[in-house]
């Protein structure tokens, strides 16, 4: 084949064209990814946020199977109250919602708390005895993920996990595996378990929520694999009601969170070490929440980090 | 030759017949049995501090009961003092065995039945209290049957039919045991 000017030419052009082409595609692609990428991240946020607010709980656990045919299943657990759970703080990457329990519409507890972190690298997990580990994650296992961390009534660490959100046919959840010590129900009448591995699922519906649980109760011991005592299913819903419902609740954490943003800012300060917690059960025969709660000492900054750091053994 | 042969089979008879002496006077559980029976009991006397004691069964009483008492029944003391009885045993499932344990109080009423072990998958359920429930309380007089005083279990018949069979022949075996004075 002879090659002229005019084919020369021709050639060229054609070739600026497609590259050109391949340019706007790559450019709309990656536009489209990222516009999508953002576009889940706000529903992701939506369905966090979305748990604002008051509800009626129910929580309802049952134990399911054993392997041992010998062991007698606990009765089951069935609780009920109001809940207020406001969002304290809130920034493009984070979400914490504080939970407020309303027991016989009169008393007031500060409940759970838990941490929504967007593609979070560091996390405490539970490994047993009250010793929490230090984790580090891989950017690219947590992309796209959400960090759930959940802190006791004191603000100490409790359990987390990482997973994505999903939001198919007009649900949104989310689902993780996370150890964590005995849940509080059982915590004080229960040693023939030392580990909850709990699976937790996240729905939300509408203006309604569930947390779903597929627990495993286990003996955990050093150097060896965990023994499967007996599995246990946690059935706990928030139907949404008016906010006006849960003022009382409202309110007392509108006078109090200041008290509680010092206990945070104390744990906070522990967590920063990036080392494993260590925590004493009691101090002086009572728990930390017994020393928290108390309205009229431990309102001081310099007394909470007091008696938070007498718990954290190291 | 022949007079030496019949002195071996007389030494092994001797042995043999030692070691069931020395082993009627105290437990032969496995260690895991073992564990699973001392967690029962201490639950049901509210006690760690108990000890067994084998019951010596006559000839006449394990001649003609149906269940074997002999090395399987004992006496419960808590902190040395009666407490009642209990029997350790094994009944058929489907394809295996299973153990199980019968906890008599001292008017030889049952205070409680435990499956313990059980080694397949079908038939797990006559594990469950509820239905385990329903043997407290009979006494040796009773005469138990699979669907007549003890409801059945979907899923687990052979079991269920096998544990009520165990259990009903331990009651005639034990009111043999009585009446013989053993007890």
């Amino acid at each position: 084949m002879i090659l002229t000017k005019t084919n020369i030419t021709m050639t060229s052009f054609l070739k600026i064209i497609l590259n050109k082409f391949v340019l706007v595609a790559v450019l709309l692609l990656s536009y489209s990814m990222s516009f999508s990428q953002s576009k889940k991240k706000e529903m992701d946020i939506a369905a966090i946020k979305s748990m604002e607010g008051c509800y009626n709980v129910v929580f309802k656990y049952t134990e399911t199977f054993a392997p041992e045919v010998d062991y007698e299943k606990a009765y089951d657990y069935t609780s009920a109250g109001l809940e207020w759970a406001e969002i304290i703080e809130e920034t493009d990457n984070k979400i914490v919602l504080q939970h407020i329990l309303i027991v016989n519409d009169t008393t007031v507890i500060k409940h759970w708390r838990q941490d929504w972190t967007y593609e979070k690298q560091d996390r405490y997990d539970y490994d047993k005895d009250n010793r929490w580990t230090y984790e580090r994650k891989d950017k690219k296992d947590i992309k796209g993920q959400w960090t759930q961390e959940v802190y006791q009534v004191d603000d100490s660490p409790r359990y987390s996990g990482s997973a994505t959100w999903t939001h198919v046919d007009g649900l949104s959840s989310w689902f993780d595996r996370a150890n964590s010590p005995l849940p509080r129900r059982e915590y004080s009448k229960r040693n023939d378990y030392n580990v909850m591995v709990r699976g937790n699922r996240l729905k939300i519906v509408g203006e309604n929520w569930v947390h779903e649980q597929d627990n495993d109760k286990v003996i955990r011991k050093d150097g060896k694999e965990d023994v499967l005592l007996v599995q246990e299913k946690g059935f706990n819903t928030y139907t949404k009601r008016p906010n006006v419902d849960c003022k009382i609740g409202k309110d007392w954490w509108e006078n109090n969170k200041e008290k509680w943003a010092i206990v945070r800012n104390v744990w906070e300060e522990i967590y920063n070490n990036h080392e494993a917690i260590v925590l004493n059960e009691k101090v002086d025969e009572k728990w930390l929440y017994q020393y928290l709660f108390d309205g009229e000492n431990y309102t001081q900054a310099e007394d909470i980090k007091s008696i938070i750091e007498k718990y954290v053994a190291h | 030759m022949l007079h030496i042969n019949k002195l071996k089979s007389i030494f092994f008879l001797v042995l043999f017949l030692g070691i069931n002496l020395l082993s009627a006077q105290e437990s032969e559980w496995p260690p895991v049995l073992k564990i699973k029976i001392d967690k029962v009991l201490e639950k049901e006397y509210q006690s760690d501090n108990l000890t067994f004691e084998a019951v010596e069964i006559s000839q006449s009483t394990e001649k003609n009961s149906v269940s074997k008492l002999s090395n399987n029944l004992f006496k419960v003391n808590s902190a040395g003092k009666f407490v009642g009885y209990i029997y350790a045993s094994q009944a058929p499932s489907q394809d295996e065995v299973f153990d199980y344990l019968v906890v008599f109080n001292p008017k030889l009423e049952i205070a409680k039945a435990k499956v313990l072990i059980y080694r397949e998958q079908h038939g797990r359920q006559i594990g469950s209290v509820r239905w385990l429930n329903q043997f407290e309380g009979v006494t040796v007089e009773d005469n138990l049957s699979l669907g007549k005083n003890i409801d059945g279990i979907s899923g687990a018949t052979i079991s269920a039919n096998s544990m009520t069979v165990a259990v009903s022949n331990l009651l005639s075996s034990i009111k043999l045991a009585k009446e013989n004075g053993d007890l």
